[in-house]
């Protein structure tokens, strides 16, 4: 049974393409989506009204 | 912590291209939207009851609050300070969304590179690069199918009309990926094939006159406003990213370029060729 916690056994980041980059860019672009749809898609009358000549100006799909 | 640099760099972004935004706006292309919808409210009331099922339904066609669709009681900012308020803060997420992915792009251009090709100059020239890719992508692209309209005009149905503009922009995002970090010499037919696929689909159209039930006068308003604003889209959308681009290029490359190169060198990585 090896020892997975001693330090020969650690995985190696090496085969790993800067997992540790590519992480949190991943979870911002799924921020700025989830962003994106709150103002240009939501179809809450109150987001709709508040963000309405944003929409419009931006050309998102409105009425 | 590199999520934590991408919000703030986001933000900041955010605020300056936002602020920015709501006055060229104020400038270029509200003043139109107003317009028309004082032809709106006609509309509300000389047209017949389901003449406008698709169309811009506003609540029983009162000219009170800037902006109210469906019931009376919903609220809707009052036109003046309070409405352009609004549009501030929905100007500032707007870029919050589009800084976020433009980093995100960013940011998986550079993992791919040597950290020592982090520097200013090439921020600049990537944020440029991908600001042109956003253009195209949530501009261009889209509005050739689907093109800005002023209040009052018809159009097809909402949700035909979301699901098209999510596949062209989609489809243009796809294309712009393909070409920057694909080697392929097919990728061209890909980036050929996805740039073509939401114009065989085809966009959704209105039956008939955009501008039906409208008086003659009103009608010939209305076209001009919607000419203008189309116009007045175009210059919005390339100040917009030319904006995004400059600031989101220098935000960028003061706090997402450390934390990238703080990441990749912790990794073991070695640097791809890109």
């Amino acid at each position: 049974m090896p020892d997975l916690t001693s330090e020969t056994h650690r995985p190696s980041y090496t085969h790993e393409p800067a997992r540790t980059v590519l992480r949190p860019l991943l979870a911002a672009a799924a921020l700025g989506l989830v962003v994106l749809y709150g103002v240009g898609f939501a179809e809450s009358p109150l987001a709709h009204n508040a963000a309405h000549d944003v929409r419009h100006i931006t050309v998102k799909p409105c009425h | 912590m590199l999520f934590q640099k991408l919000i703030w760099a986001a933000l900041t972004t955010a605020v300056v291209v936002g602020s920015l935004q709501t006055g060229v706006q104020r400038w270029q292309a509200a003043p139109l939207i107003l317009a028309a919808e004082v032809y709106e409210d006609q509309k509300a009331e000389v047209s017949p009851p389901g003449a406008a099922l698709t169309a811009h339904a506003h609540g029983e066609g009162q000219a009170g609050p800037a902006h109210d669709h469906g019931a009376a009681e919903e609220w809707a900012p009052e036109n003046g300070v309070e409405r352009t308020g609004w549009t501030w803060v929905a100007n500032i997420l707007h870029a919050f969304s589009m800084a976020l992915l433009v980093f995100a792009a960013m940011g998986f251009w550079f993992s791919r590179q040597d950290t020592s090709c982090l520097t200013a100059s090439a921020s600049l020239r990537v944020a440029g690069l991908v600001a042109a890719a956003g253009w195209v992508s949530f501009h261009l692209w889209p509005t050739l199918g689907l093109h800005a309209e002023v209040p009052g005009m018809q159009a097809g149905p909402l949700q035909a009309r979301q699901i098209w503009w999510t596949l062209a922009v989609g489809c243009a995002a796809g294309a712009c990926a393909i070409a920057a970090f694909v080697r392929s010499p097919w990728r061209w037919l890909a980036v050929a094939a996805l740039l073509v696929l939401p114009y065989v689909v085809g966009a959704p159209k209105p039956r008939g006159d955009a501008l039906a039930g409208f008086g003659p006068e009103a009608h010939a308003s209305l076209e001009q406003l919607g000419h203008q604003f189309i116009l007045a889209t175009t210059w919005v959308a390339l100040s917009f990213w030319l904006c995004m681009g400059l600031v989101g290029g220098l935000a960028f490359q003061r706090w997402v370029a450390p934390g990238v190169r703080a990441a990749l060198s912790g990794t073991n990585t070695p640097p791809r060729a890109p």
